[in-house]
């Protein structure tokens, strides 16, 4: 076999290996969930069905808490300034 | 005791003249314009005296013990536990009720609120005696009172929390009684000093917000030096300061509808119509400021214990006890004020304020003694510190009153000002 032709199947070899390189990157990044279940049983990634989870995760429970705490404290502050004017002190 | 008339002189003393033009002079003012006999009669005709002499009896030597034969004679503290209840509630507890000082001075000259003048200076007094007897509770817990000097000035140690309580409170007791000077100036006649006092009261204001606020805080960054030792849930290394200081704003505000209510009970005769008339107001907007500083601390806590992830500590029976603390002492008072502020029940707003200042109490005695030392035994402290306890608030009593039988605190002076 000549030397221009093993040349040939060395660079074929190669685009293919690349070609499966690249499909193997792309399947661990991006278009299958594998890395990403992989990332979740090693603890790194904590699953996030629902938007109090992905809230949790990017604020921490305490900034929802501050949340309500901001809703919950101008209730209040209404419930208690409505006084009852007309009555009268009461012992 | 109603108005009494006494050789045709009116009491109680409002201003410098008899009525027969004379003037009173300083040892009849301090004698509330009453023979030596005449007040020796009225101390023993009435019970509270003879509960403080049965106090003073026990007490007094048992002090004198301390100081002969050193603290362990008379507590229970030790290497494990060594704050008993001295600072547990001495310090701990009486600092934050004082907050009523700075908490008023606050309302009154920075926010322009003149209308809750008339308890402007009970509450000033309370923070100033509640210091000084915080002072005095630690001093006979160290012991060497003569000493004081030297962690102050002579041999600092700018780098510790204790420190900066002790330069604070030190800087702000000077201020608490810059600010009560105009009442004595008034009725002594020492206007001078009075038209000082009043010519600076801005900047004292300003002075007293700065100084409390970071000390009231700094208590309690004082338990960040045992961070192991405090359970968890009564600890928090990040939050630890604005629980004590938030925790204060109530307190010190309760403080003053607790101590109003008792002057409104026991001292008709001292007080004026301005101050009589207008308590129930005043004690609805104070039982208004507790509600909104009571849920705010309650916002604070539940946000350390997320930020501490003490959720599971909640299950256990501490998490119990602290939930019943939350319970009884936030939550419940908290509701209390909001309910009797909306409908004006006075009475209502007085007995959340009595709850609420044992509430702070109960806080702190739980920081500083019961969750101190979690993992090892409990400390019960002995009999005689319980009674030296007792025989120091029995002394804080006696000079409140004492203060308040004779300098315009619950009363105008209608002499020259």
């Amino acid at each position: 076999m000549s030397t221009q032709h093993t040349r040939i199947i060395e660079k074929t070899v190669l685009v293919l290996g690349l070609i499966a390189g690249l499909w193997a990157v792309v399947v661990l990044v991006g278009g299958t969930p594998l890395i990403r279940h992989f990332m979740v049983v090693i603890g790194i990634l904590k699953p996030l069905p629902t938007e109090v989870d992905y809230y949790t995760h990017i604020k921490g429970i305490e900034y929802l808490i501050c949340v309500v705490f901001f809703v919950v404290f101008p209730l209040f502050f209404r419930y208690v300034n409505k006084e009852k004017k007309d009555a009268d002190f009461q012992l | 005791m109603e108005k009494l008339t006494v050789d045709n002189r009116s009491i109680p003393i409002v201003d410098h003249f008899k009525p027969d033009g004379t003037r009173w002079t300083l040892r009849e003012k301090l004698w509330l314009g009453l023979t030596p006999r005449q007040y020796r009669q009225q101390f023993f005709r009435n019970w509270v005296n003879w509960l403080m002499i049965g106090i003073f009896a026990v007490g007094i030597p048992l002090i004198l013990q301390r100081y002969i034969f050193g603290l362990g004679s008379i507590t229970h503290g030790s290497n494990d536990y060594p704050w008993g209840l001295f600072l547990g509630f001495g310090l701990f507890s009486m600092v934050p009720l004082s907050a009523s000082g700075f908490v008023l001075g606050t309302t009154v000259d920075i926010f322009g609120r003149k209308d809750f003048a008339p308890v402007e200076r009970l509450a000033l007094l309370n923070g100033l005696l509640g210091y000084f007897f915080a002072v005095v509770y630690l001093l006979v817990d160290l012991g060497l009172p003569w000493r004081l000097p030297y962690p102050l000035f002579i041999s600092p140690g700018p780098a510790a929390v204790l420190f900066l309580v002790g330069w604070h409170v030190a800087l702000y007791l000077s201020v608490q009684i810059v600010e009560m000077i105009p009442a004595f100036g008034e009725w002594s006649g020492w206007l001078r000093g009075k038209r000082w006092a009043r010519s600076i009261t801005l900047g004292l204001t300003i002075a007293a917000i700065m100084l409390s606020t970071l000390h009231q805080g700094a208590l309690g960054a004082l338990f960040t030096y045992a961070p192991g030792k405090v359970h968890p849930l009564w600890y928090s290394s990040e939050f630890q300061w604005i629980h004590f200081l938030c925790s204060s704003i109530f307190a010190g505000l309760s403080m003053v509808i607790v101590s109003s209510t008792l002057c409104k009970w026991t001292l008709k005769w001292r007080a004026d119509e301005r101050f009589l008339k207008s308590l129930d107001t005043l004690t609805i907007g104070l039982g208004k400021g507790c509600a909104f500083a009571l849920i705010t601390y309650l916002a604070v806590k539940i946000v350390s214990l997320a930020q501490d992830q003490e959720w599971s500590y909640l299950l256990t029976g501490w998490g119990q006890y602290y939930l019943l603390e939350m319970g009884v002492g936030v939550l419940l008072p908290m509701w209390l004020f909001a309910v009797a502020v909306r409908n004006r029940w006075v009475g209502l707003v007085r007995f959340a304020a009595f709850l609420s200042v044992l509430s702070v109490i109960w806080n702190r005695i739980n920081t500083s003694m019961i969750a101190f030392n979690w993992k090892l035994y409990q400390e019960i402290p002995s009999w005689q510190e319980v009674w030296v306890s007792i025989t120091l608030f029995a002394l804080y009593f006696l000079v409140y009153r004492f203060i308040l039988y004779r300098l315009p605190v619950l009363y105008e002076w209608k002499g020259e000002k």
